[in-house]
């Protein structure tokens, strides 16, 4: 049984109000706001990185507090950010997920790459993918220790709408067998479909949390988002 | 042609008057200076023709004031005569274009030049009968080299050594001593025990000195070098110059090349 | 290729370089040996069995420095010989050693002491995923601060001897080192080395960026302080006994990390044993006289290693 993500009294000056949460497994849950809202910040400090204020739990026990092993196996972050210093083989890179000095596990590696549709690129150098196909390769990196918790910054973007669908399932998959999924997202299409539950920030705040349908009303769109949506899609709300 | 120079120089100096405001520039110059002046002649020496552990002169400089090597350093003293030996080469042309009577000394390759040498400094000097007891001093020792010629290698610190066919070597022959064939002035450990001499001359130059060069000397595969191969010592000091101040210097090794063959 | 196999393959090469600097003009040695065996086997233990381990370890440390460092600052143009530390190491070792007056235990001290303290700044400077220009621009700036410091020593040497001696020292040399230097250098260099190859599955993960690592359970603050003690010490202990030898530890890893895969972990090893069998041929090939002298080995190795710093600034342009 994988425990909850506890968040006690989270702030990261100058960027986070104080947040207290708490994520279930078992769920996908979607974290949503404009561009600076926050949503970076809060996840690093979800994943234990970074300093300041409050802290993360997971049953109790600070992630910092956890054996290397430990901790590879409990939660897996992924940045926003796609830069690989090395011109790595994919494989290698994927490897890396198994936390250092991990025997190397070809099996896993092979698994966490046709997860991500990206077995094809296994034994391609990551400096020769685009940009959409080095970001599949590394959500393996993050999928393959299987971890209870995944908190994936911005999976999707740059992926193609195949991509995107095909990622949100298999995130729907993980949280199946019993994962706790918490990603950001800017597409609210995809988080109005696939997450189970919104945490919806503003300038640094927590301002609504609840199920899509209700984080993503009119109000909130045009107060937060400042868009409105129209049977043609989504527009930009007059100024108010 | 440097004879010309010398004579043209020589007749550049007033020969009325011996000077009597000397400053030298080098410490060769320092050296060959401190042995001919008449006492006062000399207003300023270089730093190292005053400090011990460069010139066994040392003491006869006591009291003087010492100069960089500059002639800026030692115009106030408004001296008559300024003696340079290498150092920097535009020192002598800087005291002639400020209308002061200078000497260079070139550097000596074999006795004739240091003959040379000497005698034209004590000319300068007017101290013509010292410079001729000092060549007659170190003739005398020259003129009488022991028959036997011992292979011999003379080092200093860090495997500087000095060639078989220069100046330092044809001091070592009157003490009886065959400097090797080496390259180019430095030999390393391996080249000494894979050819050892019949004396290892050690140079002391600054031995309390810490230095890599120093350490050199006291590497363990000298001292395992066989008993067959004799070590003397000798003041590196003397052999910077070669000028006559090597004199007993070479005395001393002579007696001590006698007594142990 | 398998980091192990390269090792290995590494390995056995460095057999007959060892060999070749051990018993190296062999003409020479057997007819030492004719006249007098004595004399011969001095010749190999006091002369070349020290030249021969102090090429491999020293190599080995710089190639692995060079490895770690690039490894930890994700950047390709990192290395002790180049961005400071080798600098510090030398003005260290010359005040120790000169204006101290500290022995062979006090140069190497010193020695130590100077390249860690360059170090550091350069990690002050340029440590948190700097961008390549700040880096090499504060390693330019370290190492010119220490050539300036080196020459401002030099112009207050004590004596003339001195300042030849230092300015011979530092070139880098091999050449009449002693088993009392072995004996001082070798375990600084093989116990550093040790401990920062043990740190290499944490080098892999850094390559994902300092976050990334962390939180795969890296202790980042604890990793960078250890490569920077451990880098420090190998690389100021080789410094006071050698001298200055530059490049090895730029172009090492730059060899090594393509046969690897291009991990900056997998790459320590094979780049130990890469930089040492590097060294080991630089020492024999000074030993072919040029015009009756040895040519330095720090001539030699930056002779070969501008160069091809040159050629990784055009490709990396």
């Amino acid at each position: 049984m994988i425990a909850s993500l506890v968040a006690h009294e989270i702030a990261r000056p100058p960027m986070l109000a104080p947040v207290s949460l708490r994520v279930d497994p078992g769920c996908v849950t979607g974290l949503i706001g404009p561009n600076g809202a926050g949503k970076t910040t809060l996840l690093r400090a979800l994943a234990g990185l970074g300093k300041g204020p409050g802290r993360a739990t997971i049953a109790g026990t600070a992630l910092a507090a956890m054996s290397p092993a430990a901790r590879t196996r409990c939660l897996a972050w992924l940045p926003a950010d796609r830069d690989v210093a090395w011109p790595m083989r994919s494989d290698a890179l994927v490897q890396i997920g198994l936390g250092p000095g991990a025997p190397h596990d070809p099996a896993a590696i092979a698994t966490a790459l046709a997860l991500a549709d990206a077995t094809a690129f296994a034994a391609r150098r990551v400096d020769s993918l685009s940009t959409g196909e080095r970001a599949r390769v590394l959500l393996a990196r993050a999928l393959v220790a299987r971890p209870d918790w995944l908190l994936l910054d911005e999976p999707v973007a740059n992926l193609d709408a195949y991509h995107r669908l095909d990622i949100m399932a298999l995130l729907r998959a993980e949280a199946q067998r019993g994962a706790g999924i918490l990603i950001s997202l800017h597409d609210l299409d995809l988080a109005r479909r696939h997450c189970d539950r919104l945490l919806l920030l503003h300038e640094g705040a927590l301002v609504a949390d609840g199920p899509p349908a209700e984080v993503l009303s009119p109000a909130n769109l045009a107060l937060v988002f400042r868009i409105r949506e129209t049977p043609l899609g989504l527009e930009k709300a007059p100024p108010v | 042609m440097r004879a010309l120079a010398a004579l043209l120089l020589c007749v550049a100096i007033p020969v009325a008057a011996a000077p009597l405001r000397v400053a030298s520039l080098n410490l060769c110059s320092d050296e060959l200076a401190l042995l001919l002046a008449a006492p006062g002649q000399l207003v300023s020496i270089s730093r190292l023709g005053a400090d011990p552990a460069e010139t066994t002169l040392a003491a006869r400089a006591r009291g003087l004031p010492t100069n960089r090597g500059r002639v800026t350093d030692v115009v106030q003293l408004s001296p008559d005569l300024v003696v340079t030996s290498g150092g920097d080469p535009t020192a002598a042309a800087t005291a002639r274009r400020l209308g002061i009577a200078t000497i260079e000394l070139p550097q000596p390759h074999d006795f004739k030049a240091l003959r040379a040498n000497i005698r034209m400094l004590s000319n300068a000097l007017g101290r013509d009968a010292v410079g001729e007891a000092v060549i007659a001093n170190m003739d005398s020792v020259l003129e009488h080299p022991p028959h036997s010629r011992a292979t011999a290698l003379l080092v200093a610190g860090g495997g500087v050594t000095i060639e078989p066919d220069g100046l330092a070597a044809a001091w070592l022959a009157a003490a009886g001593l065959k400097q090797q064939t080496v390259s180019r002035g430095q030999i390393n450990l391996e080249q000494i025990l894979s050819k050892p001499p019949q004396y290892l001359v050690i140079s002391n130059y600054r031995p309390d000195q810490t230095s890599t060069n120093q350490r050199w000397l006291s590497h363990p595969a000298l001292a395992a070098l066989p008993a067959s191969v004799r070590r003397l010592h000798t003041d590196g000091r003397p052999w910077t110059c070669l000028g006559p101040g090597l004199v007993p210097e070479i005395v001393r090794l002579r007696a001590l090349v006698a007594a142990t063959r | 290729m398998n980091p192990r196999r390269l090792s290995l393959l590494l390995g056995l090469a460095l057999v007959p370089l060892a060999l070749a600097s051990l018993f190296w003009d062999p003409m020479m040695l057997s007819s030492v040996a004719a006249r007098d065996p004595g004399l011969a086997r001095t010749i190999l233990v006091e002369l070349r069995l020290p030249r021969t381990l102090l090429a491999l370890l020293i190599g080995g440390s710089l190639g692995l420095g060079g490895a770690a460092m690039q490894g930890l600052l994700r950047n390709p143009l990192a290395s002790p010989d180049v961005l400071g530390p080798s600098t510090g190491a030398s003005l260290g070792a010359i005040i120790a050693g000169y204006f101290l007056g500290g022995g062979v235990l006090g140069v190497a001290l010193g020695g130590m002491a100077g390249a860690l303290v360059a170090l550091a700044l350069l990690l002050a400077l340029a440590g948190r995923g700097a961008a390549t220009t700040t880096l090499v621009l504060a390693g330019v700036a370290i190492s010119a601060l220490g050539g300036a410091l080196v020459n401002l020593a030099l112009s207050l040497a004590p004596s003339p001897y001195a300042l030849y001696d230092v300015m011979f020292w530092l070139l880098g040399s091999l050449a009449d080192r002693s088993l009392p230097q072995l004996a001082l250098a070798g375990p600084i260099i093989l116990i550093s080395g040790g401990i920062l190859l043990a740190r290499a599955p944490e080098l892999d993960s850094l390559a994902l960026g300092e976050d990334v690592a962390a939180s795969l359970g890296v202790d980042i603050a604890r990793l960078r302080w250890l490569i920077v003690v451990t880098t420090g010490t190998m690389v100021g202990a080789g410094v006071a006994v050698a001298g200055s030898i530059g490049f090895i530890g730029l172009i090492v890893p730059h060899l090594i990390r393509p046969l690897v895969g291009n991990r900056p972990g997998a790459a320590m090893l094979p780049s130990a044993l890469a930089g040492a069998a590097l060294l080991a041929a630089a020492d024999l090939a000074v030993r072919v006289p040029i015009n009756g002298q040895e040519l330095k080995l720090g001539v030699l190795t930056a002779l070969i290693g501008a160069p091809f710093f040159l050629w990784l600034v055009v490709k990396n342009r």
